[in-house]
Order: structure tokens, then sequence, then C-alpha cells
């Protein structure tokens, strides 16, 4: 179970940003501040983009999803038929058909008597989803090819095939309209209880029915605008129901809290392509499966993935994998091996298949080929899950259906039969020992052997508990990631503490009027009109006693050389500035120079990393480290006077603005707010594992 | 000795040479020992052999043309046999006889493997009892049996110069090698000079074609071929063959620009598309790389290894519609399947891939070197010198890149992690903003040269057009001379770059240059006494300040007989645009790189710095991104060599680990139809706003015989850049057409009777802006417009003193 105390952590620095940024609209000197520099006004503008992302704005409830990804056809309906057999019963899984539609069904718990317990929601994809996949490359190519028109309107997609070239036998099979019109839903359907229990709705909605059956009117109602079975299969991304969990609260061990913490979503199947029944939008609907899985991934919706392979199959998930990452970049899929467990259904296979079955028990074959789970584990699944080679999932499981077993004879009987042999690959120099071992999965499997022949239990239950353990090993991490750092909450909370403290002093002050006016008096001898006398000045009074300040290449440089030689950079900027001068400023003006110059300098030298710096000090610096040095050097007495030269003003001189104690104050409490939960938001990180 | 199952001859050296490897060269191999004490009469035999193919039109060009050293003592070219392309020579040096060998490895028995070639003084192949021994032979080896390296060869295409990387199957980025191309049609190679090695001049000359079309004709590349289309003007001739990758769909099959195919010797009858000699031209570049590999000093007596591609990644301007860009891999796919050899097992492996566009590839390679000279430990400072003063770890990077045909800009926004336990780091890239101009380099080279022409015509009247299809007002004024002086002019443009991107700033022409240009245009001057003229004044001196004045004035707002299109001085304008549009989402660049060796005019960063309020230390070539001690070799040609060198970073970065995110479905422009105003073009009814949702359909009214352009602007009041036109053929009926706006830059429309749509890049509809070597055309668009631009400034550049 995660302790409450992480999810409340969590929520506390989520809290604190939001406050926060309600917080500093209200202060009158900063909305005079963001209604005079247009800079200042679009960070905060970008700040706030943050709090609009979902996981900021709904506080963590600790709540886990797990996806359950697999290929079509490698039993995954059946699998979740027998897990939540209630589901079944209401229609919602469709165990018959393998020609389903492409849309994810998430489950979560809920007491029987719970009146949600009935609830089903559809929700529908954005419209920039819908054009994002209608404007993806191949389904571009393939509509042109078969001269589907599709229309791209401000809030629909229009796609007409009246004058499609496709077989005409194929259109003689259509039974839709031609054009069809796709406008998604602007909130989520909430289905009628009677809705909810019509077997024809349900099924005109999960599954692609053979056109003689098909319903090809209207079967949904949406805010005044009806919706037809093809146009429901190209916009719903979702269907959201409850369940009472029977049988998994049954697996538990004693960590039942924790499972009604878990959301189940069953994903469409991978690799599922176009199909004639989809009429006009085959081409779109060919494609819309692992876009939903990729969806999900994307928005952080999948905790733990449970990847479903049926045994002696391959596993299809590289192309997922390959996928998010031309979409979105390799750091997507960054520690997703960590929270993934392989689920391999139909252990039955080892015993029933010939092929499979030689692989341990011909000593030749094994020789040759390798053993049972090095062909079935290793090259068939785990060397395919990644395009980055072999993959190291954090569990495996094995598991199987008991309707399928019961067609070789008695489940119970089947597992006692082959129960002994199964044990022998867990010995040592048993046939799959050593691939085991190599998987790290030796001593789970034996308890794996037990849950499995068990008829209650049919691994379905050791794959719970398993996600259980791991939800218990990982979850904290994956909540902290999810809400800290993949959000960019903890990033955001420095900025706008950043972009706090570029105005106000750690008291809550303003610091730009005076300082403006002295630096706007010191730098006289720039144009802030024209940026090329920055250059001017600082090759003619920088550049030439640079190299003087970085330690040569003999000298002994101390390991703090880095910084050091930046501070006296900054002194040497400092008396070029005074030097330009020419004694025409009055002394009070200096010094307040001075002191934001000073200060200024402490802030850059941190933030532009000189602080942090791991470079080899003369004389053992590798090659290139001092003229690096030099180099930042040079480059930074210049942004030192643009930074001053462009210093942002609260108004033209910046004498304008006024400030009261309660503005002041308030500053001062948001101010240490977010230090606060910046601070907690790091030790969560710290103490998790997480980089923040 | 056996190899191969064949017997070979023990008395002579092999060269062995592998098919499909180009115009191969092997100088200075040594002659069968056992001939050695015969010398004497093995050099006079060779030149009697020679003295019986003096008719031989091949043998010729070979003499003229083959990269071997004319100053030597040697005979004649020998053909090996009249049916094949094998060639050689004897040389004397240091009293040692030796060889020249040639044979061209796509045509006849060199393209064969298996094949021995004798070379022989007496009687060629003859049959006699006697048969006297070879000189040497040439084997043509499988390339199965030669070392071979697999690896990927990275491409960057240019209009001017092209470049290419080969890296080596787990070769670290450093050790990628840069190919350096030997040239075989080019007998001044040894006075050449390195700046030509690593980046190949693209430019193309036919030199042989023969009416059978599964013969490879020979072509010439870089400096030679420019050299040669002054003497052979009516050549087959490329400039700048990039600018010719264009996928024209049937309903603009017309305008299709087509070149006949001749060469100095031979042609081919017809016209042909302009794109069939791109082809060629890239089946050229393939030749001299894979020649370079195998035989790098054209000195090689066997392969050094045979570089086994299997990949070829290439890089893209962001002025390639997607059709342009499948288009030149469906070139590349081609050119790779008819040239490269790979194993069996690895032919189904071997792809060619479009790796990112050109400005990205700048960026990678911004990021890659800095990151590896800074280290993982060390990226907020790093990220300080590039002007992220925040300390997060973030970048944006605006690539400014301003070729010789296009200037491609890209915001880039760049995000890593580090992984503190390998020290490697994830880098992301996101293309937030992107400008594509059709003006660049070449568009100075036009003002220059109409600079050249206006000083012509005031100091010696001369009025006449050089456009290749006028008819010239006299008719002993030839094309071959206007050929020349075009080509003198060009090469004048090009002095005069360089000059005024020198420390000197200026650039002027010398009295011999200006005879030089004068002969060429001798017809049109009154008998001998221009000669006089020369040391008179005015005198034509170019400084920079002159030059930036002309761009200054060389502006669509100021003009509106452009129809439209910008001048160089827009690219300026539209990047200030760009700046406005950036920061009103908080997204200015942190730094701007110049590439493209355009940005070697010093000034060019002043312009832009001031167009992106910007200081300059915050605007950088990429020779300023790092300090002088930590340069490679080769960075005099960094700013055409980065992309390559990137693009293999990009995907081959070792430790530092790129990818590409897509670009955010979303507008970034007002788009709507465009309307002329007094200052330049402006948006007239606004269509799609900043913010939608890409694509868009929207619907345009077209009436009878009328067009209408759509246009983007970044503010709705804003400059306005053409992205397409529609044109309505029909005289009598009007038409509401439905097009899809699929991103700022892209437009499409179904197939209509009637209705034609054409997509513009800015800054250009057509593909040959500023190409007038390949026309004659100087100013010609409209007549004047550039005469107008140089003419305010006359005082400074037309000088009373030389």
């Amino acid at each position: 179970m995660i302790p409450n105390e992480t999810i409340q952590s969590i929520n506390d620095v989520r809290e604190a940003f939001l406050a926060a940024l309600d917080g500093i609209r209200d202060v009158p000197s900063f909305a005079t501040l963001t209604s005079t520099s247009q800079d200042l006004s679009a960070d905060f503008a970008r700040i706030g983009e943050t709090a609009r992302k979902p996981n900021v704005q709904k506080p963590c409830t600790g709540e886990m999803t797990c996806a359950i990804i697999g290929s079509s056809g490698h039993g995954k309906t059946t699998i979740l038929d027998e897990m939540f057999p209630h589901l079944s019963e209401r229609g919602w899984l469709e165990t018959d058909v393998t020609d389903t539609t492409s849309q994810a069904l998430r489950v979560r718990w809920a007491d029987p008597g719970d009146p949600r317990a009935d609830e089903v929601s559809v929700s529908s994809w954005s419209i920039e989803q819908l054009k994002q996949l209608m404007n993806h490359e191949t389904v571009r190519e393939q509509n042109d090819k078969d001269a589907i028109e599709v229309t791209y309107l401000e809030n629909a997609v229009i796609v007409d095939g009246t004058n499609t070239t496709l077989d005409p036998k194929d259109l003689a099979e259509w039974r839709y309209p031609r054009r069809v019109e796709l406008e998604p839903f602007a909130q989520p359907y909430q289905v009628p209880s009677d809705k909810a229990r019509d077997q024809r709705f349900i099924r005109s909605l999960t599954v692609k029915e053979q056109s003689a059956v098909m319903e090809t009117g209207p079967i949904l109602e949406h805010m005044g605008r009806p919706y037809d079975a093809l146009q429901l299969r190209a916009l719903v991304g979702e269907v959201a129901l409850r369940d009472s969990y029977d049988r998994i609260l049954g697996w538990a061990d004693g960590d039942e809290d924790q499972v009604r913490k878990l959301s189940f979503v069953d994903t469409p199947g991978l690799g599922v392509g176009s199909v004639v029944k989809d009429e006009a939008l085959r081409h779109f609907l060919g494609k819309k499966s692992n876009q939903i899985a990729l969806e999900l991934l994307r928005n952080d919706e999948l905790d733990i993935v449970l990847h479903l392979v049926l045994c002696g199959q391959k596993s299809q998930f590289d192309t997922l994998w390959t996928e998010i990452e031309r979409e979105w970049g390799r750091a997507e899929m960054e520690g997703i091996a960590g929270r993934l467990i392989l689920a391999i259904n139909g252990m039955n296979i080892y015993f029933t298949n010939p092929d499979v079955r030689a692989k341990y028990t011909d000593p030749a074959t094994t020789e040759r080929e390798g053993d049972h789970f090095a062909a079935t584990l290793e090259d068939n699944i785990l060397q395919r899950m990644s395009p980055r080679g072999q993959m190291r999932p954090a569990r495996i499981c094995f598991l199987d259906s008991k309707n399928i077993v019961d067609a070789f004879g008695d489940y119970a009987e089947f597992y006692g039969r082959h129960r002994k042999t199964m044990e022998a690959w867990s010995e040592p120099g048993g046939p799959g020992h050593d691939t085991l071992q190599r998987l790290g999965c030796l001593e789970s499997f034996r308890d794996n052997i037990d849950a499995l022949s068990d008829p209650e239990d049919r691994g379905q239950g050791y794959l719970i508990r398993q996600t259980l353990d791991l939800v218990a090993e990982e979850g904290e991490a994956i909540l902290v990631r999810k809400h800290l750092v993949r959000t960019g909450l903890l990033k955001q909370i420095g900025a706008l503490h950043e972009l706090l403290s570029r105005f106000y002093d750690t008291e809550g002050r303003l610091n730009t009027a005076a300082a403006n006016e002295a630096l706007a008096q010191c730098l006289s001898f720039l144009d802030k009109n024209d940026l090329a006398t920055i250059e001017r000045f600082a090759e003619s009074e920088f550049d030439p006693y640079i190299d003087g300040i970085v330690p040569a290449e003999d000298d002994d440089a101390g390991d703090d050389w880095v910084p050091v030689a930046f501070g006296r950079t900054s002194e040497l900027v400092k008396q070029a500035i005074v030097d330009a001068g020419g004694g025409k400023i009055p002394q009070a003006i200096w010094t307040e120079f001075c002191r934001v110059f000073d200060r200024q300098c402490e802030q850059w030298a941190r933030r532009w990393g000189y602080h942090d710096t791991d470079l080899a000090p003369p004389p053992d610096c590798a090659v290139g480290t001092r003229d690096l040095v030099v180099h930042c050097l040079k480059v930074h007495t210049r942004e030192i006077l643009f930074q001053l030269l462009t210093r942002e003003s609260s108004s033209d001189g910046g004498t304008s603005l006024t400030q009261d104690e309660d503005d002041r104050a308030q500053i001062a409490a948001i101010l240490r707010s977010l230090e606060t939960a910046k601070t907690a938001g790091q030790r969560a990180c710290t103490t998790h594992g997480v980089d923040a | 000795m056996k190899r191969n199952g064949t017997t070979v001859d023990s008395h002579c050296y092999h060269w062995i040479v592998l098919p499909n490897t180009g115009i191969q060269i092997c100088r200075n191999f040594p002659i069968a020992t056992a001939l050695v004490q015969e010398a004497e009469k093995l050099f006079e035999s060779a030149s009697k052999l020679a003295g019986k193919q003096t008719e031989n039109e091949v043998l010729r060009l070979i003499d003229e043309h083959i990269a071997c050293n004319r100053d030597l003592e040697a005979t004649p070219w020998i053909q090996a046999d009249p049916n094949e392309f094998v060639f050689y020579r004897l040389t004397r040096a240091g009293g040692e006889l030796q060889l020249d060998l040639v044979i061209d490895t796509l045509n006849g028995a060199g393209a064969q493997a298996g094949n021995r070639i004798p070379l022989r003084v007496e009687g060629g192949r003859g049959l006699s009892w006697k048969r006297p021994d070879p000189l040497a032979e040439i084997y043509v080896e499988h390339h199965e049996n030669a070392r071979n390296e697999i690896g990927s060869l990275i491409v960057d295409f240019g209009n001017t110069g092209s470049a290419f990387v080969f890296s080596r199957d787990g070769a670290g980025p450093l050790q990628a090698r840069i190919v350096e191309a030997n040239n075989p049609f080019d007998p001044d190679y040894r006075s050449r000079g390195g700046h030509e090695a690593n980046v190949l001049r693209s430019n193309m000359i036919v030199l042989r074609v023969s009416p059978n079309e599964h013969e490879t004709p020979w072509l010439v590349l870089g400096e030679r071929a420019e050299e040669l289309i002054r003497r052979h003007p009516l050549t087959s001739y490329l400039y700048a063959p990039k600018k010719y990758v264009r996928e024209w769909p049937d309903r603009l099959r017309a305008p299709e620009p087509t070149m006949k195919f001749r060469g100095v010797a031979g042609q081919r009858v017809g016209l042909h598309p302009m794109l069939h000699f791109v082809r060629r031209t890239l089946d050229q570049m393939f030749q001299h790389v894979l020649a370079s590999l195998t035989n790098p000093q054209f000195t090689s007596d066997a392969p050094d290894f045979y570089p086994q591609i299997q990949r070829v990644m290439l890089t893209y301007p962001l002025t390639w519609r997607e059709v342009d860009r499948q288009l030149f891999r469906e070139l590349v796919t081609e050119t790779s399947q008819r040239l490269l050899a790979h194993e069996d097992a690895r032919r189904d492996q071997f792809e060619v891939e479009l790796i990112c566009s050109e400005p990205v590839a700048v960026a990678a390679y911004v990021l890659w070197e800095t990151i590896f000279h800074f280290e993982a430990e060390n990226l907020a400072l790093a990220a300080s010198t590039l002007g992220n003063t925040a300390g997060t770890p973030e970048l944006r990077l605006l690539v400014l890149d301003i070729g010789g045909g296009s200037t491609d800009v890209a915001c880039v926004d760049i995000g890593w992690t580090v992984k503190h336990e390998d020290g490697s780091v994830d880098v992301s890239f996101q293309m937030i903003e992107s400008m594509r101009f059709n003006r660049a380099g070449d568009r100075i080279s036009h003002i220059l040269a109409t600079a050249v022409c206006e000083f012509l015509r005031e100091k010696y009247g001369i009025e006449e057009s050089l456009d290749f299809l006028a008819e010239s007002s006299e008719p002993s004024f030839t094309l071959t001379q206007k050929r020349n002086a075009v080509s003198m002019i060009s090469r004048l443009a090009e002095a005069a770059k360089r000059g005024i991107a020198s420390d000197d700033r200026s650039w002027r022409l010398e009295a011999a240059e200006e005879e030089e240009l004068l002969a060429c245009l001798s017809p049109l001057l009154d008998g001998d006494t221009w000669k006089e003229k020369v040391a008179q004044r005015p005198f034509l001196e170019i400084s920079e300040s002159a030059l930036r004045q002309w761009l200054t004035k060389d502006t669509q707002s100021l003009s509106l007989e452009t129809n439209g299109e910008p001048g160089f001085q827009d690219i300026f304008v539209y990047l200030g645009e760009l700046r406005r549009s950036l920061a009103a989402k908080a997204r200015e660049p942190h730094m701007v790189i110049l590439s493209g060796r355009t940005t070697r005019l010093g000034f060019l960063k002043d312009l832009a710095a001031r167009a992106l309020k910007l200081p300059m230390h915050r605007l950088r070539t990429l020779a300023e991104i790092l300090p002088d001690g930590l340069r490679r070799n080769g960075q005099q040609n960094l700013d055409k060599l980065a992309v390559v060198f990137g693009a293999q970073r990009f995907r081959f970065g070792d430790h530092i680990r790129f990818s590409a995110l897509p670009e955010e479905a979303i507008f970034n422009r007002y788009i709507g139809t465009v309307r002329e105003s007094r200052t330049g073009l402006r948006l007239n009814k606004i269509l799609i706003r900043p913010g939608d949702s890409s694509p868009m359909s929207i619907k345009v009214q077209v009436e009878p015989a009328r067009d209408v352009r759509i246009g983007h602007a970044f503010r709705e009041s804003g400059s306005a850049q053409v992205i397409a036109n529609l044109s309505n053929t029909s005289h009598n009926e009007s038409f509401e057409v439905e097009l899809d706006v699929l991103d700022d830059f892209s437009v499409r429309m179904s197939n209509h009777e009637h209705v034609i749509l054409s997509e513009w890049v800015p800054g250009g509809n057509d593909i040959i802006v500023d190409n007038f070597n390949d026309t004659g055309r100087i100013d010609c668009e409209p007549k004047g417009l550039l005469a107008g631009v140089v003419e305010g400034n006359r005082g400074e550049w037309m000088r009373e003193e030389r």
C-alpha cells in the first residue's frame, strides 16, 4: 500500500503551486509588473500552463493504472473475462469475436452498493487527436490513393468516400453513409442505465459487426447530435465503468486496499490493421488501435504496463515503442522496463504444442535451438519488445485460462499432470533453469507454478499479486515522477520562484526601481538600441585581460579555479563599468549599482553553472579545459552587460511602482511557500530515487 | 598464382579494381619486371601504337581531361581495346618506366567482376603464337573478396557543394571519415588545393555521352566543370542541381524544365527533364565517393577496402515539400541500387533514410560538439554560453542557414537529460518555428553581376542582353562568347563575395580581369580602343558598405514590380516578424547559429542581430561555437560540413543520443488570401489563425481566368509570403475550391478540372530564381529591377581611381 504521507506530500507541493499562482495574480505590484512587461507576462503565462495539465489539476489519489497491452489474438479478452466475470455478464467483454473496436476500456473499483457501480461513461478523442491521426502520413497516402477525401473543419473532420476508387465489390458491402462527419464530444457521454444494459447498444459500441447484422442508424445522441456506430468507432477513445473486483480482491493476499486503488485499462490489440467493415474510415481506423496505447502512454495514464503475450507468439510491443520514440523522443520510454510486467498467457502450450515441447524433451533440439524459455521468452518476446535490445521487465508471470485448458480436460488435472515437469525446469541442470536464472525469475517461478496449478488462481491471481508487489516497490517513485517531474510541476515551482526573485527580494520588497535607475545611469555608455555597442566594449575592455585571469597550464590552481576565475572576471567587468562612467555618476548611484551587480553576479555564477563545474584544474587539466573556461568568460562578460542593459524594468525608469505592506507580505509568503514546496518536492524525488 | 579459380599471369603486376566504383585511375603503376630492361623499346612501341589511335575521340577526351600528371614525359594515351574503356600510357621519370592506368568500372569490361584485361604494347590482344608479355594486367575483382567495411553514408547534397561522410558500423562519431572526393576528370588536380577536397562542388558538365542509353555517360563535377563550360558553351551543364529536385505533378508538367543531352563529345537525341541530369549528377557523386574510398589517392594498386554502404542518410532543406523529399529519396535509392554492392544477407536491409532537415543537422552538430567538450557534468555552463542564462536544461537555437540557393531558418527547442551513472545525455529536438526562402547567396551574386553589367554599360556602352536565348544585335557575338561572358561575370561575382568576406571587406576588378571579361565581349566593342579604356576611369570597386546598401534596398516592400517575390533584405524583414511571433509565445531563441557559406559575409550577422534584437555574442558562426583551440580539421568548410557531421551525430552520437519530436500540430501563422499593398503583400481574408489545430480545410472562391494567392504572415497586418497560387483556367465559370492546409507551408487540393494549384516556396515561385548561370538572364525579373537597386550609390562603387 502506498503510504498516505507520500500522496500527501505530492498534493502539498501541487497545492502550494496552485495557491501561489492564484495568489500572485491578486498582488497589485505583480499585476502592474505583468501589465508593463511583455516578457514577464509571457513567462508567467508559460508557468501557468502547467496548472492546466490533468495531473496537476486533479489531486493525486494514489490510484495506480494498470494497462493491459497485447496483440490481437493473444487471449487478452479471455483472461480479462475470467478476472472480471461481472463485466462479462454485463456484456462489456466480448470473447466470441476478434473484430472489436479500437477504444480503451477503463475499469475502476466500486463497492456493489455504490450508486456509481453501474455508471458507464464514453469519452471521445479531441479534435486535435482526430486531426493528427487523420493527417498521419500513412493514412493520408492511403486515403489519397483510394480517393477518399478529408476535410478538416475547426471542430470536426469530414471523411468523404463518395468518389472513392475502391473495389466496387467492397463498396457493395458498405452500409453507412459514404460521407462521415466526425465531431468529437464536447464532454463525456454518460450512458443511461437502460442503455448500459442493452446488449445491442454495447455490441454496436464495442464490436465491428458483420454487415448483415449491422446497426446503421444512430445508436446514441449526445448534446443534440446523433452518432452511428461507424462514427463512434473513430471518435470514442475510452469507455469507463466500474466493477466490484470480487475475484481479484480474493487474490490480493491481504492488500485489498491497494487493489481497490488499481484501475485497469484494456487497450485495443496491437497490430490491428484496416478492415473493409470500416468503410470510408478504413485507413484511419487501421492506425487507431496503436494510437490508443500511444496516447495513454504519452499522457502518463499508464503507471504499470501488463504486457500479455501468448506463449509461442511474438511480441509486437516494439512497434509501439518505436512509434513513441519517433513521435515523442527517447526519454518517453525511459524506465518503462521498471514498471512493466510480462504476462505469458497459455502455459498449456508448453505441453500441447509438439514443437515447443521438443525444446525441453529433446536434448538435441535444446542444444541446437536453446531451451523452450530461451525460444519463447527471450527470442520471441524480450528481444523483440524494444528496438534498443533485450528488455528486462520488472516481473515475468506465467498464467493460463480455465476456459482454454478445460478443452484439454479438467484444469486441475491437466496441471497436476504437468506440475512435476514444470518443477524440473527450475531445478539445477533442468531444461530452462539457466534461462530462468538469467532472466532473474528462477525463485518466483516456483511460486508461479503453485498459483498456475491452482484452478482458482490460474496464474492470474499471481499476476495481480506481482502487480501489487511492484506497486509496493515502485509505486511511490511512479507517483512522484508522474505528478512532480513529468508534469513539470517541480520545475515550474523553481521557475516561478526565480521569476519572482527577479523583481522582489526575499522579504517581498520590490527591488527594481532604484536598481534600474542606477543601472541606466552607470551603463549610459552603451546603447540599448544598438546592441553591437556591447561587443565593441567587450572586445576592447575585457578580451585582452581574460586570458590573464584564468590560471595558465603550468599554474597550480585549486579545485575552485573556475568559480574563482568567474569572480575575478565579474570584478573586471564592474571596474570597467566604473571606469567608463568617468566619475560623473553620484556615489549613491554607484553604491546601488554595486549592490545590484554583486548580487546578480552571485546568482549568475550559480545559474550559469560556475559553482557546479567539474573541469580538471591546471596543471592537470585535460586538453582544452582552460580554453573552454576562457571562452565561457569572454561570452559571459558580454552576457553580463546584456543582462544589465536589458534588465526587466517595472516601468519606464522604474520609479512609478509603489508597494504597500500587504503587497510585500503577500509576496514574501508566496516566496516562502514556493521555497518550502520546492524543497519538499526535491526531497520526495531524492527519497524515491527519482531524477528531478 | 590462382585467384577465384582463374590462373593469372605471374610475369606482370595486377591492378585490382572493383566494378561500379566509377572511373578508376592508378598513377605510377610499375611495369612487369621482365620488361624493365626493354624500356626504350617499349616506350617506342607504345608511342607507335598510340600513333595508330590518333583519330580516337575517346582517347582525346582522356588525354585532355584525365587526372594524370601532364608534366611527365609520357607516351600518348592508348586504348587497350577499341570496345573497352580501358586506357594506359607509359611515363618516364627518373629513368624509370611506369604506367598510368584508367578504367571505367561502369561500362564494358570494367563493370564485370572476374574480367582480366591485359595491357600490351604490341598488337593489343593479338593472337600471334609469340604473344608478348603484358605490361600489366587489370583484374576486376568481386566485391566480396575485397575487405568490406560495412557502414553508412551520410550525404549533404547542396546547390553549391556537396559533402559526404562514411561512418563505419561500430565507429565512434569522431572516427567517421569525411570523403575527400577525387575528381577523375581534372588534369589540374595537383594545383586545385585542398578547398575542393572535402566539399565537392555540385555543378556538372557532360563530358561524354553515347547514343546508347545503357552506357553510363562521363560527367565532370567541381571547378573543372566551371572551366569546361566556358570552353564548351553548348554542352549540357547544371549549375545548381539541387534546385531542380522538384516533384512535377501531371497538372504542372508543362513548365517542367528540360535540357538537351550533349557532351563535350557525343550527344543523345531530344530534350530531357532537368531531373534526369540531377539523377546523373547524384550518380556521379556516388561514383566519386566509391572511387575515393576504394582508391583514395588514385595510386592504389588494389582497393583499400570496399565501403559496403548499408544505409544512406540524407539531409534536406526545409524549403522542400514532402513530395520533394520523397522524390530525393527515390533518386538516391535508384542511384544506390545501380551502384552499391551488398552481401546477399544484407541486401534486404539496405535503406535510404531522410534523417533530418539541414538546420536540425546543424543544431545537432552544435549540441554534440558542445556537450562533447563540456561533458555531461558541465552542461549548465555549456548552456549558459549558448545563451540560456536561466540554468535550465533546455535551449532554443535558431539556425539561420543562408546557402547558395535557399535560406532555411529553424527555431529548435532542445531539451536534455543526463544519466549520471554513465555520463550519457539524451537530447530531444522539436522544431517550433521555421522560415523557408528561395533567396540566398545566389541573389547576392545576381546583384553583384548586375553591378558588373552596369559598370560595363557605363564605361563601355555595352547594352547587349546576355540572355542565352536572346538574339544578339551583333551576329559575331556568338553564344559561346555570351556563355563565356556570363561564366566570367559569375566568377567575378563569387570573387567579389570572397573579397568582401575577407579582412579587406572589399573587392575590386583588376585590370587583367577587366580585359579578360572584355575579350569575351569584344564583338560588342569598337575595334581595339577598349583596351586603352581599361586603364581609364571609372573603376569597379565594391565595398561591404556598398553591398550592404544594395541588399537593404532589395526588398519586396519597396517594389511591387516583383510580383510579390521578396528580395534578399526580406529575409531580415521576416526574421524580425519571426522574432515578434516567438517573443509573443515567450520562445525567443537563446542563440542564433549562422550556417551556410553565404554567412561568411560578416555584415549579415549584424543584419540578423538587428532583426532579432540580439547582441552580437548571441549570434555565432559555426567556427565561433567553441574556442579556436578545440577546433578540428576541415574547419575551413565548417559552414558546409556541419550539416553532414551533424546528421551523422544525430544518428551515431555515441553517448549523446538525439531524438526528434514532431512539430506541434497547430498553425503558427495567419493564413489567408493575399493582396498587394503599397508596402508589399498583406493578407486579405484571414482563414486560419495561429493556434488553430492543423490541418484545416478552407474554401476559396476563384473567379474566371483569375488567380488567387494564398499566403501566410506572422501578424494579421504583417508582411505576407505567398505559399500557393490558385489559377482558374476557365474563362466563364467561377469555382469555390476546397484546400487542405496541412501546416504553415503546405497546401493540398484534390484534382480540379479547371483550377490549378501550384505551391510556392517563399522567396520565389520558380526553382531557378537568381540562377543566371544557366540562362544568362541577368537582371530580368523584372528587367532593370536590380539595376535600380545598385544605382543609388553609384559613386561609391564606380570609382574615379583604381
